[in-house]
Parts: C-alpha cells; sequence; structure tokens
C-alpha cells in the first residue's frame, strides 16, 4: 500500500507537470490582462501539431541527432505559436481594450472555436495523427525506476523544465525592465500608461511569452504521452490549466505550478482512493473531483491559495 | 409585481386549459418510437415512408464532418460515395441513377435529428445511411421510424437501437456479438481468468461493450478483478494503470477508441504493467501502431476484417480501389463498413418490387450472404448484420493480422 | 344589451373588473395566437422539418433570454448555461419515466407538471450556484459556472443505475434516456419565449428590475443605496436557472432522447454567444439572435460547395480589411488621418465599381440586378457624399459617405432578404432570415438610435463589399503560387462543414465591430414602433 501510494503521488506530481506549464502561460495572460484566454489551450494544441509536422520532417532519416531533433521541435513549437499568440492579440484582443470584460472573453471563445474548428480544416486530423514513440532517444524510452517507482522520462523532463521555466519567468517579472513593467500594467493599467509603459508592447511581450510556453507544453505533452492529436486536443488540459491557475492564485507565477501539482495529486488521490471503497466506481468521478475541489478554495479563499488579498476579485 | 404575479399566474392557468384542449394532438405526437428490447418482435414503423419519383433515386447520408467525430464520419462519407459511383457508373438501376445528399450532425444527436428529418421530409430520401455514433443514431433511426424511411447504420454498435422498429438496420455488429466474442476468445484461447477493463465513461460505445464483456466473460467463468474508468480527451492514465497492476491481472480489456487506447498502451509499460492488451473495434485506425508504440504489440483486437486477410478477394479489391480514389488507405473501419451499408442498400434496390421506403424495407431485412467487404451479410430479424468477427493481433509490423475468425452466435447473459 | 360606451363606462367605474377584463382579454389573446399558431399554421408547413426548426429556434430563443437575466440584466459572468438546462431535462424525463404510466394526468396536464418540477430542480441547482456569487465577481464566478457545468455532465454520466450511481439513480450514463414520451409540441416552445420573455421584462419594468440593472452597473454603488446585492444575484440565478429548466423539461419531451452530449459546454457556449451577440441586457437581441443563429446554422446546408482557394482568398481579404477597419475605428475623428480614409474611400469606390463590373457578367438574375443596383448605389453615394461633405464639414468629410453608404446597406439587407426569400430552402428558414433582415433594416432606417449608427454600419458595407471585389484579386495570386495551387486546387469545402468556423468567426467580427452586441442594450417597444412610424408617444419603459 505504501508503494502503491507513492506511485500514485509520483503519477500525480507529474500529471501536475502538464497542467502546470499550460497554467503559468494562462497566469501570464491573465495577469497583465484580465482576461481568461480560451484560446490558450487551443495555441497549446497549434505547439504539438506544429512538433508532430516537424518530427515528420525527420523522423524517418537518421540523419538527425534524436535529442537534436526533440529540441528543434521544441523551438518550431515554441516560435510558431509565439507568432500565432502574437496574431491573436494583434487581431482579437488589442481592439477590444476598452471594451466590457464579456465581449473580449467571448471573443476568446470564438477564438478558441475557430482553432478548433477552422483546424479541422488545415491539420491532418482523420485519423488523428500521433507522434511516434521512436522520436524520443532510445535512453528515454524506458522508465526510471527508483526504490519500486518507476518515472517516465519524457514527464520528468516536463516537470524539470515547468520548474525551470518558472524559476526564469519568476526572475524576468522581478529583476528585468520588462517584467517590472509588466507587473506595473497588471497593477493599473491606466497609472501604467501614464507613467510613459508601451502598454501595447508589454501586453504583446506577454501574450509572446505565455503562448511560447504554451506551444512548449504543447510539443513536451504530445512527445511524452503519445496523446493523438485531434483539434480538440486542447480543450481538457486548456480547462484543466486554467482551473489550476485560480487554484494557485490568478497571475501568480509560482501559484499556477503549485495548483497545478496540486489538481494533478488531487486526480491521482482519487483514483488512489477508488479500491478502497468496495462498490463504488470512484474514477468516474476523477474530473468532477478537480472541480470541487475548484469551488471548495474559491468559497474558501477566492483569491486563490496565493492570491494576493489586495488584488480585488 | 404583485399584478405581475396575477398576470402570470393567469397565464399558466390558461396554458394548462389550452394543453387539457389540446390533449388530443399531444397524446397523437406522443407514440415514441424504441419498442420494448428483447420481445423479439420489432414494432413495425407507422409512417409511410417515401418513394422514387422520376430517374434519380435520392439516397440520404447522415455522418459527422463536424466537431470530435470528424475522423470517423468523413470517412464513412467516402466508403458511401464509392460504392454509388461503382453503382451508377455500372449503370444504376435500370437507367436510373443514385443521388447521395449527406448532410451533417456536427457530432450533435440535436443536428442529427434535425439533418434526419430534413432528409427524410424535405429531400423525400427513400432511405438512410447512417450514423457512426450510436448516440446520433438513435434520434435519427427515431425520425426514420417515424417517416417509414429505412435506415441503415454503418458503426452503432449499440445492442438496443434495432429494436426502435423494423425498418432499422446495421451492418456492424452488436457489442452484444463483439464483447462476448472477445471474452471467449480470452477465456478459451488465450487462457485468461483474471482479467481488467479500462472504460471510457464519455463513450456509449465504450460503456456498451465493457458491460457486455464483463457480462460474458463472468459467465464463462473468468474474473473481472478491476475496472477502471477515464473520460476521453484524457491524456494521463498512469494513475489507473496503477491500480490496475496493483490486481496483478492476465489481461487488459480497454473497450475505448484508439484515441485514448494508443496513449494507455504506451504508458502501461511506464507503470510496469507488462500484460497484453484486448479490445473492439474502436481501436482500428491507420495509425495505431505509431500512436501505441511497442506496448501494444502482442495485444488482440476484434474486427470486421483485415488488411491481410488475402483468402477474401473483396478485401483486396476494396483497399486497392480506395486507394486509388482517395490516395491512401482507409483511415478507420468506418470506411468499409460504410461501403457495406451502402451494398446492402443497393442490393436492396436491385431486389425491391417497387421503388418506396416499405418494398426496400422489406427487401433489406431478406438480405442474405451479401458479399460484402466486412464478411458476408445475413440480415437477422432483429435488424443485425450476422456474420462472422475476426480475431486480429497487433504485430510489430501490422495492427491486423488476422488469428482466428469466430462464427456468428447469439449471446444470452445469465441472469444473476 | 348595453353598448360598448356603457361597458366602458362600467370598466372605468369598476377598475378592478376592467383589470380583470383586460386580463382576461390579454391571456384570450394568447391562447387565440397560440391556436392559430398550432392549429392554423404548423399544418400549414411544407415539412415536419419546419416545425421542427421553428420549434428549436424558439428553444434557443428562450434559453438566451434566461440566461440575458443573468448574464446581461445581473451582469453576472455565468458561462455554464447548460446545466440548468440538463437539470430540467434530465429531472423531468426521469420523472416521466418512472412515474407517467402509473398516474392519472394526461400528457398535456403531466407536461406542465414535470416542467415545474423540473423548474424547480434547476431553481434548487441555480441558488446553489448563486451562493459563490456572494462571494466571486466576473472571471471567478465565471469558471465557477463553467465547473458547474462539467460537474453536473460528469454527474449524468456516472449515473448508469450500479457501479458508480449515487443511491442507485439510472439516467442512462453516458448514451442517455431513451423513448421519453414525446409531449412537447411548437405551441408549448412558443409559450416558453412568451412567458421567458414576460418573467423578464415585467421583472425590468418593476423596482427590482431597477435593483439588477443597479448591481450589474455598479455593485458598491448599489450596495451603499440600500440594494440588498445577495438577494437580487441569486435571485437572477434562481429565476433564470428555473426558466433554463423549464426549457429542458419541454426539450426532454420534444426530442424523445437526451444524452450528456446536448448539454456539454458548447451548448453553454452556443447559448452565451446568442446572449452577447443580440446584445447583453436586451431581451430582444437575445430572442432575436437565438432565433436567427439557429437557423443560420441549418441555411448553411443549403450553400454550394467552395474551393478551398477561394475560401482563403475571402479569409485574406476580409482579414485585410478587419485590420484596415480596426485600424480606423480607434482613429476617433479628431484625429483620423487622411491616407486611412482615402484608403477606405478607395476601396469603397473600387467596391462598387467591382459590383457593377460582377453583377453585369453575371448576366442578369436576382444576384446579378442586386450586385449593380447596390454596387451603383456605392459609388454614388461616396462620390456624392464627398462633393457633398466637402462642403459641409471639411474636417471630416468622410462622414457623408459613410452614412450614405449606411443607407446603401439597409436598401441591400431589402434586397438581401427577398434573396434569401427566393433561396431554394425550408420556408423557416428563409422567413426567420428574411423577416430579421428586413427588421433591421427597419430599426436602422427609423430608429433615432439606429440612424446614428449608421456611419459603423457604412464601414461594415464598405467592408463587405470589398471583401467581395478583392477576393478574385487574391484568389488570382493564390493561383499564381505554384505550391498552393498544387496542394489545394482539388479541396473543396461544403459550407455546412465550415458551420462552427462560420459561428466563430462571426462571433469574433460582431465583437470587434460592436462590443456591446447588435442590438446594444436597446429593446424593442412599442414607442419604437409608433416612433418609428413618425408617432408622438412617451417613453415608459426603463432603458437602460
Amino acid at each position: 500500500m505504501a508503494e502503491q501510494l507513492i506511485q500514485q503521488l509520483v503519477n500525480g506530481l507529474m500529471l501536475g507537470a502538464i497542467y502546470a506549464l499550460i497554467a503559468l502561460g494562462y497566469t501570464m495572460v491573465y495577469g497583465v490582462l484580465r482576461l481568461i484566454n480560451f484560446a490558450h489551450g487551443d495555441v497549446y494544441m497549434v505547439g504539438a501539431y506544429l512538433a508532430y509536422y516537424t518530427s515528420m520532417q525527420w523522423v524517418d532519416r537518421e540523419l538527425i541527432n534524436p535529442y537534436l531533433l526533440l529540441f528543434g521541435m521544441l523551438i518550431v513549437s515554441m516560435v510558431g505559436c509565439a507568432l500565432l499568440g502574437l496574431t491573436i492579440e494583434r487581431v482579437a484582443y488589442r481592439p477590444l481594450r476598452s471594451a466590457p470584460r464579456i465581449s473580449v472573453l467571448i471573443t476568446a471563445i470564438g477564438v478558441s472555436l475557430l482553432l478548433e474548428y477552422g483546424g479541422l480544416l488545415v491539420f491532418k486530423t482523420a485519423p488523428p495523427p500521433s507522434i511516434a514513440e521512436g522520436v524520443r532517444g532510445g535512453a528515454l524510452q524506458t522508465p526510471l525506476v527508483l526504490l519500486g517507482v518507476s518515472i517516465d522520462k519524457g514527464q520528468l523532463a516536463v516537470l524539470g523544465v515547468t520548474l525551470v521555466l518558472m524559476v526564469l519567468l519568476w526572475q524576468f517579472v522581478t529583476n528585468t525592465q520588462t517584467g517590472r513593467a509588466m507587473r506595473a500594467v497588471a497593477h493599473d493599467f491606466d497609472t501604467a500608461a501614464l507613467m510613459g509603459i508601451n502598454v501595447d508592447r508589454i501586453v504583446a511581450v506577454t501574450f509572446l511569452l505565455g503562448s511560447a510556453l504554451a506551444g512548449a507544453g504543447g510539443m513536451m505533452n504530445a512527445t511524452a504521452l503519445g496523446t493523438p492529436l485531434t483539434t480538440f486536443y486542447g480543450l481538457l488540459p486548456g480547462v484543466k490549466a486554467f482551473v489550476a491557475a485560480v487554484l494557485g492564485g490568478i497571475g501568480n507565477i509560482p501559484g499556477a505550478v503549485v495548483g497545478g501539482i496540486i489538481l494533478g495529486l488531487a486526480e491521482a488521490m482519487v483514483v488512489f482512493a477508488d479500491p478502497y471503497i468496495p462498490g463504488f466506481e470512484l474514477t468516474g468521478y476523477k474530473d468532477a473531483v478537480t472541480f470541487l475541489i475548484l469551488i471548495g478554495v474559491l468559497l474558501l479563499k477566492p483569491s486563490g491559495i496565493f492570491g494576493s488579498p489586495v488584488e480585488k476579485v | 409585481m404583485s399584478r405581475t404575479n396575477r398576470l402570470l399566474a393567469l397565464i399558466g392557468a390558461g396554458a394548462l386549459l389550452l394543453s387539457w384542449g389540446c390533449k388530443n394532438d399531444a397524446a397523437n405526437g406522443g407514440t415514441s418510437g424504441g419498442g420494448p428490447g428483447g420481445s423479439g418482435v420489432r414494432p413495425e414503423s407507422p409512417g409511410e415512408g417515401n418513394r422514387v419519383e422520376g430517374d434519380v433515386i435520392k439516397i440520404g447520408v447522415i455522418a459527422a464532418l463536424n466537431g470530435d467525430q470528424k475522423p470517423w464520419g468523413e470517412d464513412s462519407v467516402k466508403g458511401v460515395q464509392m460504392a454509388v459511383d461503382e453503382f451508377n457508373a455500372a449503370g444504376g438501376l435500370d437507367g436510373k441513377k443514385v443521388q447521395l445528399i449527406i448532410e451533417d450532425t456536427a457530432s450533435r444527436p440535436e443536428v442529427g435529428k434535425t439533418a434526419t428529418e430534413k432528409l427524410v421530409t424535405e429531400d423525400k430520401v427513400v432511405a438512410v445511411i447512417g450514423e457512426i455514433a450510436s448516440g446520433t443514431t438513435q434520434p435519427a433511426a427515431q425520425v426514420c421510424f417515424q417517416y417509414g424511411v429505412p435506415i441503415i447504420s454503418p458503426g452503432s454498435t449499440r445492442v438496443d437501437i434495432t429494436n426502435i422498429g423494423d425498418n432499422v438496420f446495421r451492418v456492424c455488429f452488436t457489442d452484444n456479438f463483439q464483447g462476448a466474442a472477445m471474452a471467449k476468445f480470452a477465456y478459451e484461447d488465450l487462457g485468461f481468468r483474471r482479467i481488467a477493463i479500462l472504460t471510457d465513461k464519455k463513450l456509449p460505445y465504450s460503456t456498451g461493450l465493457s458491460d457486455v464483456f464483463r457480462q460474458a466473460f463472468t459467465d464463462f467463468g473468468g474474473e473481472i478483478v478491476d475496472e477502471q474508468f477515464y473520460e476521453s480527451g484524457t491524456q494521463d492514465f498512469k494513475p489507473q494503470l496503477t491500480n490496475v497492476k496493483a490486481k496483478n491481472p492476465d489481461g487488459l480489456f480497454c473497450s475505448g477508441y484508439f484515441n485514448e487506447v494508443g496513449p494507455i498502451a504506451r504508458q502501461k509499460g511506464i507503470v510496469g504493467l507488462n500484460v497484453p492488451m484486448l479490445g473492439g473495434d474502436g481501436w482500428d485506425s491507420a495509425e495505431l501502431l505509431n500512436t501505441a508504440g511497442r506496448g501494444i504489440i502482442g495485444g488482440y483486437w476484434t474486427n470486421h476484417y483485415s488488411n491481410y486477410e488475402d483468402d477474401r478477394p473483396q478485401v483486396k479489391r476494396f483497399i486497392d480501389a480506395f486507394k486509388q480514389r482517395y490516395g491512401s488507405p482507409p483511415a478507420t473501419a468506418m470506411a468499409p463498413l460504410s461501403y457495406d451499408a451502402a451494398l446492402v442498400l443497393l442490393d436492396a434496390l436491385k431486389r425491391t418490387e417497387s421503388l418506396d421506403s416499405k418494398a426496400i424495407t422489406k427487401a433489406i431485412a431478406e438480405t442474405a450472404d451479401l458479399d460484402a467487404v466486412s464478411g458476408s451479410i445475413t440480415i437477422g430479424p432483429d435488424g443485425n448484420a450476422e456474420k462472422s468477427i475476426l480475431v486480429l493481433q497487433v504485430t510489430a509490423e501490422a495492427r491486423d493480422m488476422p488469428v482466428k475468425r469466430i462464427e456468428f452466435f447469439r449471446f444470452e447473459p445469465k441472469q444473476k | 344589451m348595453a353598448s360598448v360606451g356603457e361597458l366602458v363606462n362600467v370598466t372605468r367605474r369598476y377598475a378592478p373588473v376592467r383589470f380583470w377584463l383586460v386580463r382576461l382579454a390579454s391571456v384570450a389573446t394568447l391562447a387565440l395566437f397560440l391556436y392559430f399558431l398550432q392549429a392554423v399554421l404548423v399544418p400549414a408547413l411544407p415539412t415536419p422539418y419546419d416545425a421542427r426548426l421553428i420549434s428549436l429556434a424558439l428553444l434557443f430563443a428562450s434559453l438566451a433570454v434566461s440566461l440575458n437575466l443573468i448574464n446581461g440584466i445581473t451582469g453576472q459572468f455565468s458561462i455554464g448555461h447548460a446545466a440548468f438546462f440538463l437539470i430540467g431535462a434530465y429531472g423531468s424525463a426521469r420523472l416521466t419515466l418512472s412515474y407517467f404510466e402509473t398516474q392519472p394526468l394526461v400528457p398535456g396536464i403531466w407536461l406542465f407538471v414535470v416542467a415545474i418540477l423540473g423548474g424547480l430542480m434547476a431553481a434548487v441547482a441555480g441558488f446553489i450556484v448563486g451562493l459563490p456569487s456572494l462571494r466571486l465577481r466576473g472571471d471567478y464566478l465565471a469558471i465557477v459556472t463553467l465547473g458547474f457545468g462539467e460537474i453536473a455532465r460528469i454527474f449524468v454520466i456516472n449515473q448508469t443505475g450500479r457501479g458508480s450511481s449515487v443511491a442507485g439513480l439510472d439516467l442512462g450514463g453516458s448514451f442517455g434516456l431513451p423513448d421519453i414520451p414525446l409531449m412537447t409540441d411548437v405551441w408549448h416552445f412558443a409559450l416558453l419565449l412568451i412567458f421567458t420573455v414576460l418573467v423578464s421584462r415585467n421583472m425590468l419594468q418593476t423596482s427590482h428590475g431597477l435593483a439588477f440593472l443597479s448591481v450589474r452597473e455598479d455593485e458598491l454603488a448599489a450596495e451603499a443605496t440600500g440594494v440588498n446585492t445577495t438577494k437580487t444575484k441569486v435571485t437572477a440565478f434562481v429565476l433564470g436557472a428555473a426558466l433554463a429548466g423549464i426549457a429542458g423539461a419541454f426539450f426532454a419531451h420534444f426530442e424523445g432522447f437526451i444524452t450528456p452530449q446536448h448539454f456539454d459546454m458548447n451548448a453553454s457556449f452556443i447559448i452565451l454567444t446568442m446572449v452577447v451577440v443580440g446584445g447583453t441586457g436586451s431581451i430582444t437581441g437575445a430572442a432575436l439572435a437565438g432565433i436567427a443563429l439557429k437557423l443560420l446554422e441549418e441555411a448553411l446546408r443549403k450553400l454550394p460547395e467552395i474551393s478551398a482557394i477561394d475560401l482563403i482568398a475571402y479569409l485574406v481579404a476580409a482579414a485585410g480589411l478587419l485590420l484596415l477597419m480596426t485600424a480606423l475605428r480607434r482613429n476617433r475623428p479628431a484625429r483620423r488621418s487622411t491616407p486611412w480614409l482615402v484608403l477606405l474611400c478607395a476601396v469603397a469606390l473600387a467596391a462598387g465599381v467591382g459590383a457593377v463590373v460582377k453583377g453585369l457578367s453575371l448576366g442578369g438574375g436576382v444576384v446579378g440586378a442586386f450586385m449593380i443596383t447596390s454596387g451603383g448605389l456605392a459609388v454614388a453615394s461616396v462620390l456624392g457624399g464627398l462633393a457633398f461633405g466637402f462642403a459641409k464639414s471639411p474636417d471630416d468629410p468622410f462622414r457623408v459617405p459613410l452614412k450614405a453608404l449606411g443607407y446603401t446597406g439597409c436598401i441591400g439587407m431589402l434586397f438581401a432578404a427577398y434573396l434569401v426569400w427566393n433561396v431554394e430552402a425550408s420556408v423557416v428558414i428563409r422567413a426567420g432570415i428574411g423577416l430579421i433582415l428586413v427588421g433591421a433594416a427597419a430599426s436602422l432606417l427609423g430608429y433615432p438610435a439606429g440612424r446614428a449608427s449608421m456611419i459603423p454600419f457604412g464601414m461594415l458595407v464598405a467592408g463587405f463589399l470589398g471583401v467581395v471585389i478583392l477576393q478574385p484579386v487574391v484568389g488570382a495570386v493564390l493561383h499564381s503560387i505554384p505550391f498552393v495551387e498544387s496542394n489545394l486546387k482539388e479541396t473543396m469545402y461544403s459550407p455546412s462543414n465550415l458551420r462552427m468556423a462560420v459561428f466563430a468567426v462571426s462571433l469574433v467580427i460582431v465583437m470587434l465591430v460592436r462590443p456591446q452586441g447588435l442590438m446594444g442594450h436597446h429593446e424593442f417597444s412599442w414607442s419604437f414602433l409608433g416612433k418609428s412610424m413618425g408617432m408622438k408617444t412617451k417613453e415608459t419603459a426603463i432603458h437602460s
């Protein structure tokens, strides 16, 4: 039982890393713009597709070092998604800066639907393709076994990258000129503009970073888990990641990671508890439990775990 | 406010009075489709049906060309189109050509129902082919039942759909046969005694297949040691697989679609669960090996046909023609099944006494030993295609190496 | 026998009697209308498919109006409305399947009983969801409602009668509940819409309504002036949920088969879209958008296939023009730079000329005539407007041509309505969309507020014509690129497969062009109708 519990905790941690990586981008955009970017999950989907197409270019040729290929896929996804994010911001969100919040939210839903259903016309969907197992170099394919607990190296990499990115972002936001400007914009949009900050540029940088993170997440998860790609690939992870971001205190960078990991652990714990409740199939409610936790946390502490109480929600 | 309340109360009272007056209308409209399941006799459709006028035989197709079921819907349309084009190229029916009217269901049941109603009442089609998803076929079949137009589903395996009425048919096998056949194969041929099940809670197909498999495998004497659930769209299955591993089963029955079966196969190696996987025709995808990786090799699944089935010329001919026309082999089993659904209908057209829905329904019901791609099709009294099933093994080279053909049998669950 | 005058006198003297007479008369009118609808209009429809279209359009209109009560009037973000719809549908269907056979009521009465019960169940759910709204605002509330929608759906797919069921409840799991007796007809949905609209409208006309509006406009200020914001918000959720629950009950007994798929996140988004496109806070807007979007969805089935290159050309042309127009939008007249406006006028001129040429090349027919007329009008309006505009206001000479283009667009809309009427499609679609186009043109022409928005509308028309004209140019460029030509030459798309994409694009465009929704906060009222006829009436409705 103890081994089972540890294995499930590790599973939960890895699952949480997925949500955390996507949540980072969500939280940045929300922090600056106060916009639930529903299209974020779809940018993540595009990132996964870009990685797939990149891998298809080289997978059959033995010319390229597998690790180099993985790196190349990561770069293509991040750059592609960054450009996509910039375009979305420029075309759909910027003209609505002064519009009511609900209009912007609806636009975000519209962009999300457009990427999902427009993507059906552009991307390969029948049959849904997936990034081949062989794309990961030989050593990455076997799990790492520590004290009877097995860990997927690919997901370990996701966790590692998430933590590194979290630290880097944190440094960026606290210690650089642009990062300070970003926080100023997040704190007070109008005053920041009055203080001579180019708000448009800061918002664009935020979208660029957030979307690049989504692209990285799409590439890494699609490679690690092998899920076949459809244009609805980002729907469920997107919603879960948003929940994670809210859980951790939206706008708060470490909060997003902690929220994601709590969510992953909660899901794993629901599955872990299942055999101990005979006659009731608890795993069926796995996804509902995450939403229940969200509602519970929001009722007790509406600004999320790490959200500053000063922030008016 | 009180005035408002009184006004609303009055409207309510008026509505009640009105509905009392209209009760006859309502009761007439209240004849829902769907006869009692299992009674053996399917209710006769009360509708008049449509008849062919002029030189064009209109046939409706409903398929998901939008939304998350698009991969199957698109394949389905390709299959039907190919069959009909071949039929027309061969001269049609005494100079009469078949015209397809294809409507999108957008992967949503209510849109599917609207599409069917449009086809049946506005376009006056004489027959309908579709849908893949049982959840959409159900309302579509109810519409067809109401108006007396025959409907042939290529891929809805849900058991009770054909019980709706005598004009509802299908060319795939039911979950009842598929699940029982796999249970039989696992128990008798593979010698498995302890099996764990992974079910996609969101898919009626998956829950239906798992139910029958559980029942059948227990009836044969085996034990279902665990059943775990996930929802389509889930990407990480390691928590569930860890639970399954703790029960130490002989095999893992995955009743979902390949979208999730692939990642499950990859991830079960990660948690150290090294048992063969078993599954149904939801596995069929040209991408299966690529998606699932090494974890699925050695797994068994059931399907309607195999690309490597050299003893049946129809399969080879179909696949060659399909490749030539669309540039790639069928992506899923829905292309050949829809092709077969169209074949059954076109064959019925040739045998029918008159070109109207009632006669065509009768002709479809009399279909016997039709040499189709997915096997020799005989439509049974319950509207289901009685045909054998093929157990396939996934090998490193191919996803569908034929292992055994199991002849049609009726699975009667033991009463608990 | 008393004369009419005496009767009036009597009713004046006995106010209660008059009150009841008026009420009885209105209920009688309503009953007569519903009877006419069900017994005369529906049988006269060519096919049952048309009746279904009417029913669905009315259903979605009432769902949109009920969500408008929460989202638009009270200003609480709710993006999980399908959950209330689901609860009403499943609750009533379960009751019907369990008890209908063994109880004495006839279907017509039973339907109302379960509809009220379904509405009550949804109201309880609305109360539960409304509670967090005491502590949460805006996006946080939105995500809670979204989560609630998902929880409701997951709960239903787990109720299979065993295993994961709570107390053995059987809701059919993921397959759903088949074989629900059909009891609902077109008139039920008409009644539902009227009822929903009346509840919303009457609420707005009482002091309670002001409380709702004040919560939307500024919650703190509302609280300071003594509005019980807690009660108001929860009431809005309970009412909106109850109405959606009743709609759900009617839907379940109309469709005969309900699955969790009917009520997923997409359904919530579709209802939300109707509210927002119609105009957040506008009952009329929500109802009209509900009807129009539902019918549009079906109308797309009738359009011919389009090649991929043509489609991309349209998209590129539209995107380019959209960028141009959003750039113009943000340049307020005072700062409006002349080069942009020259460009816009050039586009409008080219569009007009192009439309005439294209119309001529079509060689007659309705489409050709339409293109020639509207193109000619566009050219004339831009040229004439330029001349006039320079004389009138040298600072911003483009107001006049844009206005003129707007009026051209109104005429275009009337033409479009005529075209739609002649399309080979269901009579419901033709009549519905045609009427909405005529109504839109009429309100733009007749309503002062509508006339004020003639300039943005003119820009829209210029953009529309511009897309039509630029498209062949972009298409020719695309065809000349070998990569595109070789890869996409044979790809064809059917418009009905583009449905959701079209939906999404139009959503984004409406939001960009008119963020407050097409109707804004405006409502249809008799005084509006009177005003557009040139009559003078006193303003009674509370406008916001």
